[in-house]
């Protein structure tokens, strides 16, 4: 349903050199010297099918929200192309998207259920407003449509008057969800939907997405930084790491199976209570490398990796096939044991 | 174990526009020498609140009207500021949460360090400079000659919550309040922060008040476990004690709630309600509104701690316990 090809979103850095003295230059040397790019997203292909839920996990700083607002079209590609139900509408530009069918098409849940909602509009007018911009609906037929969306998302219907102030966090995070439905969207963006939240009111929202994907039948984008909570909601898995995809597979095969040694590591960090067996922990020296200009030939983990060869630094690894469906862009991914090997006997 | 700090009796309330607000209820939390003691709930359960007062920087709406905080002997809320302002700091240091907004953006952050050894003790000039880069090293920041005279921007949060941490070790407290040091951060760079105070508690005998609302985290790093909710302590235990069997429904309620590697969709458990308004007049049990096992002696007056027979380090306040 989702493809995407080639994706990538540049940005031009400063690096101190004035544009003036940077034409200058490239006028002496008969080439053009471009502005440094940092490379926020780079050559990203994916896809998520018809009712499936894809969960993307990294470090912050990795391109996850780039990659989010890129295919929900909130800002314009550097290159490549986004497939939705076979259209590019990544050739759309984003001004006109915002009055396009496919805005309806793919909806997006904000990290922040609070920040997320006007402070000044209810919990109606929230939910009302995608019904009245997109699909063109007079505000007093909005009433029914709005009481069904708030039953489907558990929201009792005498809070719809109320202000977001006047809401617990749950209530809010549910007023969101039922704002990003109203459309009928065919693909929903979490963007950690539940990271502000406590872990008594996450576990009903998680049950509440997993009901309403089984019920409507679209498919997920699930951003999330929590593991354990990508694990108990998506098909499959895409992990990232300074702008590129470094692994992908299904849930099991990346939880169970982990073949990039960052992949590795971000399991081996996830902190665990007594009752789960000890994993053996994995540690990354160091910071990431600049995500500007980077090097083409060497592998992005290169310096935090624990096996780091030479090799790595002569030869950018691209995703291999591993198994049906699991790729790792590494040199020595098939060489890597299962995760269970990793505990402690 | 003789205890380092010992809070007892604890009330806090909060004049507001909406009435008083009774923060704090009774709380008592012990710390020992060299312990971890992890205090664990949802937000507004009074965590931080908790460490506000025991570092005395409460804000000023706040009121204690009973309690006592012993911290090495002293009193700490009977004592003068000037008394105070020789133990934080130098005995007892705090960490909090967002490292970026905790340091000064627009002073480099050796010099940031510089101010606490030079407010706890004559420093010369140039002693001051290897203090601080030495702290720097302690904290494991890789070039902390370079780093020294880094400002807060220039660094990753990571580095940022080493540098605060730096500065709350640099006079080698006895005692370290951490106020959620990893909320904000990635799992692996909380991991690094998380083994790094492990390791330096270790090595320098330091006792750490780790506030937290991930009770897989405090499982995994602390002792002892103290559960909160809306302003009293409902549980206090050892961490193996804990898990392996809660006696409060609200911690069993907790444990049911937090996705770990092994549970499934259907297995993961909510805790119903929602903390209650606190400026209102409260039942003696506060999660009684939330509990399914609920009975009408939950609502008698008295006294309602009580020690596991079993365990005896093991305590609840509940009187049905699972």
């Amino acid at each position: 349903m989702l493809d995407v090809q080639g994706l990538s979103k540049l940005y031009p850095v400063s690096d101190g050199e004035s544009a003036p003295m940077r034409a200058l230059r490239g006028w002496a040397r008969h080439q053009p010297c471009p502005a440094p790019k940092l490379h926020a997203v780079d050559d990203v292909n994916f896809t998520i099918g018809a009712g499936e839920s894809v969960g993307l996990v990294g470090e912050s700083g990795c391109g996850k929200s780039t990659l989010v607002s890129l295919i929900t079209r909130l800002i314009e590609p550097s290159a490549g192309a986004i497939l939705f139900e076979g259209e590019d509408i990544a050739a759309i530009n984003t001004r006109a998207f915002a009055r396009s069918p496919e805005r309806g098409a793919i909806q997006v849940v904000f990290q922040d259920p609070h920040d997320s909602l006007n402070p000044r509009h209810s919990a109606f007018d929230a939910i009302a407003e995608p019904l009245r911009r997109l699909k063109k609906m007079a505000t007093a037929d909005c009433r029914p449509r709005v009481a069904e969306l708030a039953r489907d998302v558990g929201l009792p219907e005498e809070l719809l008057d109320r202000l977001p102030h006047q809401l617990s966090g749950g209530q809010k995070a549910r007023v969101n969800i039922a704002r990003a439905l109203a459309p009928e969207p065919r693909l929903l963006v979490l963007d950690e939907p539940t990271s502000a939240l406590d872990v008594s009111v996450q576990a009903v929202i998680l049950k509440l997405l997993a009901d309403l994907r089984s019920r409507l039948g679209i498919s997920y984008l699930f951003v999330s930084h929590d593991l354990n909570v990508v694990r108990l909601l998506c098909d499959r898995v895409i992990v990232m790491y300074l702008g590129r995809i470094v692994e992908t597979g299904t849930a099991e095969q990346v939880f169970e199976q982990a073949a990039h040694p960052y992949t590795r590591a971000l399991i081996s960090a996830i902190p665990r209570t007594i009752e789960e067996s000890e994993v053996e922990r994995i540690h990354l020296p160091g910071d990431p490398r600049s995500p500007v200009n980077p090097d083409p030939n060497v592998c992005r983990f290169y310096g935090r990796c624990p096996r780091g060869v030479d090799q790595c630094q002569r030869n950018e690894p691209r995703l291999q096939r591993l198994a049906e469906g699991h790729e790792a862009a590494c040199h020595f991914a098939d060489e890597a044991s299962p995760l269970s090997a990793l505990r402690f006997q | 174990m003789s205890a380092l700090l010992e809070v007892s009796d604890l009330s806090v309330e909060f004049r507001s526009r909406a009435g008083t607000v009774h923060v704090l209820d009774r709380i008592a939390l012990s710390v020992a020498r060299g312990e971890t003691l992890a205090v664990v709930g949802e937000s507004g359960s009074g965590k931080s609140v908790a460490a506000f007062s025991i570092m005395g920087i409460l804000d000023d709406a706040a009121r204690i009207p009973n309690g006592r905080v012993d911290f090495g002997g002293m009193d700490l809320l009977k004592a003068k500021r000037r008394e105070l302002d020789e133990v934080r700091g130098r005995e007892m240091a705090m960490i909090f949460q967002s490292p970026r907004t905790a340091l000064n953006p627009i002073r480099k952050v050796g010099h940031q360090i510089e101010d606490v050894l030079r407010r706890h003790g004559p420093v010369a000039r140039g002693d001051a400079k290897r203090r601080a880069i030495e702290a720097l090293e302690q904290v494991r920041i890789p070039d902390p000659g370079r780093r020294y005279d880094a400002y807060p921007f220039e660094l990753s949060g990571g580095l940022c919550q080493r540098v605060m941490i730096a500065i709350a070790l640099c006079c080698k407290p006895r005692l370290l309040i951490a106020d959620e040091p990893t909320t904000g951060l990635d799992v692996t760079t909380q991991a690094t922060i998380m083994d790094l105070l492990a390791e330096l508690g270790r090595e320098t005998g330091l006792a750490t008040l780790l506030i937290t609302h991930d009770l897989a985290l405090a499982s995994q790093y602390a002792d002892r476990i103290a559960v909160m909710h809306a302003g009293q302590v409902v549980e206090t235990a050892p961490t193996a004690s804990l898990f392996a069997a809660p006696r409060h429904p609200y911690t069993a309620g907790l444990m049911g709630a937090t996705p770990t590697s092994t549970t499934a969709l259907d297995a993961l458990e909510s805790v119903p309600g929602r903390i209650p308004p606190l400026n209102a007049d409260l039942p003696v049990c506060r999660f009684a509104e939330r509990c399914s096992r609920r009975v009408a002696e939950c609502d008698d007056p008295g006294p309602r701690f009580d020690a596991d027979a079993q365990a005896p380090d093991h305590y609840f306040a509940c009187r049905r316990p699972l």
